[in-house]
């Protein structure tokens, strides 16, 4: 009996252990219990389902933009969302999506040495995490001062880049913040797509076309992954958007090449459409 | 009698800490700037094997390559009794690599030739499997 008494009392204080554990760890991360109370969190029961499977995989935002200005996208100036716009940005949803806008933006002057603009960029990086309750992305790194110091020194600012981009995508990993993070890819997506298609309306690009093509696959998994959010009603509307996009894709990704002017006017357009909501909508 | 379980149990709640702590932002932070090298970090995918539910043997997931990108693939698996055997195939799912011959292999670096997705599997041995306080992580890097 005693001995029971004692085994009891040892899986108890492995339980706290284990207990402990977890909070130590959500700690270490700067995400207070507001945050995690916060109305975009996932519900329990969504949460729950991805229990059973691995994180999925999506490509970083910074790479794409990289994979982009590699096939030839040039920097057009007045394209992307004002760094202004972020203060604006008042729920959840708004600023999650244009948290994602705002790391393309980043990416896409740093690459084009657009050095100003990137500061203003990740100042709204910065604007929009802090709104999300994420300040430890940018407090323990201190990522601002280092961005403005290495001005001028793209492989700095890239290396810099990557470090924001690890410690969000690890932050919101360890505190299941999952539709952040999709909501935030959404945004980087759109805004790349967006680019892309205003630099292939003026004047066509092989390169850059089949990188746009390529981004087909990530755009089915990212409207497979919102699927677990879609009680929600602005995330129920971006599926059915990015749905759409994804159609004309297919459709662009077939081999019937006869069909690709008229598909494409629509991608453009639909992007645009989608894109104007994105960073329009509070 | 009574010290003794005192030790036990002291080490026991260690164990768990332990446990709980390799699944943590710090330690998977830290496996990937030790493991990246010069690859540029791209994404990260980490969870207790004990979330796995009942397939717990073999962990399979995905990540999306671009065609003629470098890529780094690291496994980052913590808290098993042995170096975890694991294998890298292409959108086709032909068999890139595998460490089966070397576990003490951490990573793979290759260059995608389609667009698409790879997957990483990880095999975990049946008494790991059974116990289920490990972490089964991965990150994936880019040039």
């Amino acid at each position: 009996m005693k001995l029971k008494k004692r085994f009891a009392a040892a899986g108890l204080l492995l339980a706290v252990a284990f207990g402990c554990g977890q909070r130590t760890d959500k700690d270490s991360t700067g995400v207070d219990s507001t945050a995690s109370d916060s109305a975009m969190l996932a519900s329990d029961s969504a949460i729950e389902s991805k229990t059973q499977d691995f994180f999925q995989s999506l490509p970083s935002p910074i790479h794409v933009a990289r994979i982009f200005q590699r096939a030839g996208l040039k920097y057009l100036s007045g394209i992307t969302n004002p760094a202004s716009n972020a203060t604006k940005y008042m729920s959840p949803y708004s600023k999650s999506i244009n948290l994602g806008v705002y790391t393309t933006d980043l990416s896409y002057c740093t690459f084009n040495d657009q050095s100003q603009e990137a500061i203003s960029y990740f100042k709204a990086v910065k604007t929009c995490t802090d709104g999300l309750n994420l300040t430890s992305i940018f407090e323990s790194t201190n990522l601002v001062p280092r961005f403005e110091k290495n001005i001028g020194n793209k492989d700095s600012l890239v290396t810099l880049m990557a470090t924001l981009s690890m410690e969000s995508d690890i932050l919101l990993k360890q505190t299941s913040r999952l539709d952040i993070a999709y909501l935030s890819f959404a945004g980087a997506w759109v805004e790349s797509a967006y680019i892309a298609t205003q630099m292939l309306k003026n004047k066509r690009n092989p390169d850059i076309t089949k990188r746009l093509l390529d981004q087909n696959n990530s755009l089915g998994k990212l409207i497979a992954l919102l699927q677990d959010f879609k009680d929600k009603p602005e995330i129920e509307s971006l599926i059915a958007n990015l749905s759409e996009i994804k159609a004309s894709l297919d459709i662009l990704n077939s081999e019937n090449t006869t069909t690709h002017e008229e598909e494409f006017k629509k991608l453009t357009s639909k992007v645009d459409a989608l894109r104007n909501k994105i960073v329009k909508d509070n | 009698m009574k010290k003794t379980y005192l030790i036990i149990i002291a080490f026991l709640a260690g164990f768990a800490q332990t446990a709980s702590a390799q699944c943590s932002d710090k330690t998977i932070k830290r496996l990937c700037k030790e493991g990246l090298g010069s690859y540029i970090f791209e994404s990260a995918a980490f969870k207790p094997l004990s979330a796995f539910g009942a397939k717990k043997n073999l962990v399979e997931a995905a990540f999306s390559v671009y065609s003629q990108e470098n890529y780094r693939v690291i496994n980052l698996c913590q808290g098993f009794s042995d170096n975890l055997e694991f294998a890298v195939y292409d959108t086709d799912h032909n068999l890139l690599f595998s460490n089966k011959t070397d576990k003490s292999v951490k990573f793979y670096d290759f260059v995608a030739q389609k667009s698409g997705d790879f997957t990483i599997e990880f095999k975990v041995p049946p008494a790991d499997a059974k116990a289920g306080n490990s972490c089964v992580a991965f990150a994936i890097g880019y040039k």
